[in-house]
């Protein structure tokens, strides 16, 4: 009986937390809306409409990042520039009877990071190792004040999207941001963002969204 | 203020406090800095002379320094030393320790398995408790070797390492 029942459970849960996240992502952009000054009493909610305001297949986002304490060997915050196409796969996305919908989202980041501006604390590494006798390595550099560091950021991501009103707009973004940082060569990290859009024109927004490793700031072009 | 007001006010206070914080990772001149735990640490001296740096429990770590430093590593895979003239370099409980140093240096390494050292002119060096220490002397030096079992002494031009009546062996004169 129990294994009669377990699957209907299993997708009661499921579908529970999706309306959980959904409630989350909602009540965040709502109030990112009320600080923000854009909430307006005329301003109509459309997230229990069956399709986005803006019809598109494509988004291209050039943006400004932010970021600190990065993946792998690396210290410091950074700054930078990137830019993020997310292409749509899901116009009706996930939720009956919510406005949502599923994009995948592809990037590049490059962030110049300082190790002295690190929030979490910095050590200085080794730039140059020596052979030494007996089969011993030595270091003969260190970096300086923690050193500088280059990234470059591929994120790969998962962007569901919230159409809460005409002219707002709230995502989350689940996925990994694959990396390369110089002699240390590539890697990857977990990557999650949420995020919002603030209708511009009728193609274009202005566009933030924070998470781990950057936050950014830019304006997407709808295609 | 307005929304675009308020996020670039936000985006500069961000920078201001981001830039406002200090690290312990570069040593000033005379400074004692340690570092110890997590995997690798490499610290320098920022000013070149005089600091004393040390390290300890971790994977990797080392120190690079002008003249007139300390340089400690114990419990260590790895260390590792770069000096420059009149330093003190004591490692000790590691796998290796690797280390260049100037003139008047002293090197001690005990309970080591790989000790290596290049040093300059009028420098001492202690192996004890090693399995395999290695000493490439660029002037007149001594070496003291006790518990190894096996060790090599290079001396300037190939010249042969000669016996001291103190128990040292010696590149040069005793």
């Amino acid at each position: 009986m129990d294994n009669m029942i377990y699957p209907r459970t299993h997708v009661r849960r499921r579908n529970l937390a999706c309306r959980q996240f959904a409630t989350l992502l909602a009540t965040l952009a709502g109030g990112v809306l009320l600080a923000s000054g854009s909430a307006r009493a005329y301003e109509q909610v459309v997230i229990r409409d069956w399709r986005a305001p803006m019809t598109y297949e494509l988004e291209v986002e050039p943006h400004l990042v932010l970021g600190t304490a990065p993946p792998g060997p690396g210290y410091g915050t950074g700054v930078g520039i990137g830019v993020r196409g997310s292409l749509v796969i899901l116009p009706d996305g996930f939720i009956p009877r919510v406005n949502d919908s599923v994009a995948i989202g592809f990037g590049l980041d490059i962030g110049h990071y300082t190790a002295s501006w690190a929030l979490d604390g910095y050590r200085d590494q080794c730039t140059h190792f020596e052979p030494g006798p007996a089969g011993t390595s030595v270091c003969t550099d260190v970096t300086s004040g923690g050193g500088t560091y280059n990234y470059f950021f591929v994120p790969v991501v998962m962007q569901w999207n919230f159409w809460l009103t005409r002219h707002f707009s709230a995502f989350g973004e689940p996925g990994i941001d694959i990396y390369y940082l110089g002699s240390h060569g590539f890697n990857f990290s977990p990557a999650a963002y949420v995020g919002g859009r603030v209708k511009l024109t009728e193609r274009m927004t202005l566009t933030g969204r924070i998470g781990y490793p950057t936050v950014a700031i830019g304006v997407s072009f709808m295609m | 203020m307005n929304g675009k007001h308020r996020l670039i006010l936000g985006a500069a206070a961000l920078l201001a406090a981001a830039g406002c914080h200090g690290g312990p990772g570069s040593c000033p001149a005379g400074g004692v800095c340690d570092c110890h735990d997590g995997t690798d640490c490499y610290q320098g001296c920022a000013d070149g002379d005089g600091c004393s740096l040390s390290c300890h429990n971790m994977v990797h770590c080392g120190g690079v320094c002008g003249n007139g430093c300390n340089l400690q590593c114990h419990d260590v895979t790895d260390c590792s030393a770069d000096c420059g003239d009149a330093c003190n370099i004591d490692c000790h409980n590691t796998v290796s320790c690797g280390a260049f140093c100037g003139t008047n240096c002293q090197y001690d390494c005990h309970d080591v398995e790989r000790c290596g050292v290049r040093a300059g002119t009028n420098s001492v060096i202690y192996c004890n408790n090693v399995t395999t220490c290695a000493v490439e002397c660029l002037g007149t030096c001594q070496v003291s070797i006790n518990n190894t079992q096996a060790y090599d002494l290079g001396c300037p031009g190939g010249a042969a390492p000669i016996s001291c009546t103190n128990g040292f062996i010696a590149c040069g004169s005793c």
